[in-house]
């Protein structure tokens, strides 16, 4: 919802940037989409984190 | 999505009690409610925000406690307010459970607390406890974006306020860039959570690998140069011991040496070798010895007698075998010599297991007749210890005396050599020698014990050091890669956060400042510079107090809009300080700005009805418009307050509340009604 598609251009710009793969963008922006929709508790975002470390391990 | 306040109403708070219906007559696009200072503005305003956003819930008893109404205390209190959501409707209750005497008091311990109901058509129509509002919409309620569409003039001027972050949080709030920053306080937790702490201060930093790492490769440096000193050593004994055979081979089949000489230091060999056996015989006996405590001191046979006698009370049975109990109930009569019946059996079968202590019984019984046999057996000898020591020591003895004899005869035969046979018996000695000291040193490596990793030659003891410095280096290891991994991940959140920010400032400014061009034109131009932590505005220090509050409102639409969102808006005391002659450089934007199918509330005192009210009415058909005055019952005196229209006229337990054109226009108290009976 507030995730507009400028917002998400720009994210998946550093993301390319960065050198992260693609699962790492899909992981990264659904979180952000459900916390823009306040469904993100402080465990979610731990798990995310989880799943964005072992993407980084992937390289 | 488009969002109306249909009405509100409020009992026993900090306001007057009474319905506000904003939808009696369809919703109006302005809506101008007047209050004097001091009935409740800022309380409608700030219930408002709260029974929208929910930020009540769990507030604190102080927070609570200032809707508490002093003057006129009430048995219920509540807030309620209805607003349509894209036509559907959604109720948000506020309940008050004041701590009476705590607000009297103003005491910092106060309890008071509140209830939230909600109830809305697709959540069934029942009252939901607590605040929930329909998840499609809950996001715009949050507190800090409500705030943008319930506002007062103070919060609109704070825009502009250099010391303030306003703009920036709404931009913040509208846009949800605080969701970067949400997930950067998770990376500190996350990181916290998974670090491995170590005792070693520099363990999640690349200085603890260094320091790991320096002391692993000390430690391999030493097991090697022990290791070389073995193996070598292991050679050079090898290579003396057979350098030493070969001497002993050439002196003996010389045959320039005196035959008696020669004899007399083989016998005096052949004791020390014999004495040799004996002693290594009888160190092996003296070890056997002193294993067994009971040869070490005679207290430990009295105690073992003294433990042998009680085991001996005890009485314990040879056996209390499942057969024991199987034959007893066969017999006619229980050895207590009751009749074996049928109870009796029954009991003794239920029961017979806790009596089963077979294993332990046997090792009792093995024990007591083991300390028995021991103590009681003819070759047992309390003073074998004795015995055997000085036994040791006379061995000993000889051994050293039998060693010097045969030194002495090696030296007598030397002298009597040829001096090439003198020269080998003198290589042979310092081979022995050094043989001695090699193995010496061998020795001191393989029976090391030191634990001390700085001191001990012992290479169990430092690949054991290997093995924990290795330990940490994984730890660390782990720490700065996790460390990696975070700084990365936050890295990304905060550019993110920076870019999309710096992406929607450009494109907020751009619309704000083609909307401004429409609005002000020639001499009163003004255009946004930047939007940082507070709205800037491009060459001027600022433009008048209207041109501000304009813009600010018009900040605060486009942001909203962003959103496709239609949303009421509740502007509390627009006028407040502003001169009357720049008044108009916020009422007339604000006709422009409010859409045709919106709903602008706003909150008056009669003195901002000049040159704001006034210009909207000009500009905006009659039946667009809500009037609705509201004061306080007994606060002004007759003389001061204009006729009261009945037909459109609510009193309630403490107000007048008056929906009429001409008495809002013509309202204009100045005395209190205490004054005027002065």
């Amino acid at each position: 919802m507030a995730l507009d598609t400028e917002s998400i251009i720009a994210v998946k710009k550093l993301i390319k940037e960065f050198n992260l793969n693609e699962e790492f963008e899909k992981i990264f922006l659904k979180h952000l989409e459900n916390e823009s929709n306040f469904q993100c508790g402080d465990e979610d975002r731990l798990e995310v984190i989880s799943l964005l470390r072992e993407q980084l391990k992937n390289g | 999505m488009e969002l109306k306040i249909a009405r509100w109403e409020s009992k026993g708070l900090r306001c007057p009690d009474g319905i506000v219906n904003l939808k009696k007559d369809g919703f109006k696009r302005f809506n101008f409610i007047q209050m004097p200072n001091g009935t409740g503005k800022t309380t409608y305003l700030e219930l408002i925000q709260a029974a929208l956003s929910g930020s009540l819930e769990g507030a604190d008893g102080t927070t609570i406690g200032k809707y508490y109404l002093h003057s006129n205390p009430s048995d219920e209190s509540f807030f309620e307010t209805d607003v349509e959501c894209n036509s559907e409707k959604i109720t948000f209750k506020i309940e008050f459970d004041f701590d009476t005497e705590a607000c009297i008091n103003k005491s910092e311990n106060n309890n008071s607390k509140v209830k939230y109901i909600t109830s809305y058509a697709a959540g069934g129509g029942e009252q939901l406890p607590g605040y929930k509002p329909p998840r499609d919409i809950r996001r715009m309620l949050h507190s800090e974006f409500v705030k943008l569409f319930v506002f007062d003039g103070e919060f609109a001027r704070k825009l502009f306020d250099s010391t303030e972050s306003r703009a920036f949080q709404c931009l913040d709030s509208i846009c949800q860039l605080n969701i970067f920053d949400k997930m950067v306080k998770a990376t500190n937790v996350y990181y916290k959570k998974l670090v491995i702490e170590t005792d070693r201060s520099s363990a999640k930093t690349g200085a603890g690998v260094t320091k790991a790492v320096n002391k692993k490769e000390t430690y391999e440096k030493k097991i090697e140069e022990l290791q070389k000193i073995l193996s070598e050593g292991e050679i050079e004994l090898k290579r003396i011991d057979k350098e030493v055979s070969n001497i002993n081979s050439e002196i003996n089949e010389d045959t320039s040496l005196g035959g008696n000489l020669k004899k007399k230091a083989q016998d005096k060999k052949n004791i020390v070798d014999s004495l040799d056996k004996e002693y290594n015989k009888v160190t092996q006996d003296y070890f056997d010895i002193i294993k067994n405590p009971v040869n070490l001191h005679k207290k430990f046979i009295s105690s073992l007698n003294i433990l042998q006698e009680n085991l001996y009370r005890l009485k314990i049975p040879a056996s209390a075998t499942r057969a024991f109990f199987e034959e007893l109930t066969d017999e006619k009569e229980c050895i207590c010599d009751r009749e074996m019946n049928k109870e009796s059996k029954d009991a003794i079968n239920r029961n017979k297991e806790k009596y089963f202590d077979e294993d332990r019984a046997s090792i009792y019984n093995k024990l007591k007749s083991d300390i028995r046999d021991k103590l009681n057996a003819k070759d047992f000898d309390v003073d074998v210890l004795s015995r055997k020591t000085e036994e040791f020591q006379k061995l000993n003895d000889q051994r050293a005396e039998a060693e010097t004899d045969l030194q002495v005869a090696l030296e007598e035969l030397k002298m009597s050599a040829p001096k090439n046979l003198a020269n080998k018996m003198t290589k042979r000695e310092m081979l022995i020698k050094e043989r001695g000291e090699i193995s010496k040193k061998i020795e001191e490596i393989r029976s090391d014990i030191e634990t001390d990793v700085k001191k001990t030659k012992s290479i169990k003891i430092l690949k054991n050091a290997i093995k924990e410095q290795e330990k940490i280096i994984q730890e660390v290891q782990s720490n700065i890669l996790l460390g990696e991994d975070i700084n990365r991940i936050k890295a990304l959140c905060e550019n993110s956060k920076k870019d999309i920010k710096q992406g929607l400032k450009k494109s907020i400014i751009n619309q704000c400042n083609n909307k401004l061009a429409e609005i002000f034109k020639g001499t009163k131009k003004i255009q946004i510079e930047d939007i940082e932590e507070h709205i800037s505005l491009y060459k001027q220090a600022g433009g008048s107090e209207g041109q501000q509050l304009t813009t600010g409102i018009l900040y605060l639409s486009i942001l909203l809009g962003r959103e496709n969102c239609n949303f009421f808006t509740i502007f509390d005391s627009p006028c407040g300080p502003i001169d009357q002659h720049v008044r108009v450089d916020l009422s007339e934007p604000i006709v422009t700005l409010v859409k045709k199918d919106g709903q602008f509330i706003t909150f008056v005192q009669s003195s901002e009805r000049s040159y704001f009210t006034t210009t909207i009415e000009s500009a905006v058909d009659e039946n667009k418009i809500f009037y609705l005055t509201i004061y306080d019952k007994d606060r002004f005196s007759e003389e001061e307050i204009p006729s009261l229209p009945k037909d459109k006229t609510v009193e309630t337990k403490n107000a007048f509340f008056v929906l009429d054109k001409v008495f809002f226009n013509n309202f204009s108290p100045k005395i209190n009604k205490a004054e005027s009976n002065l």
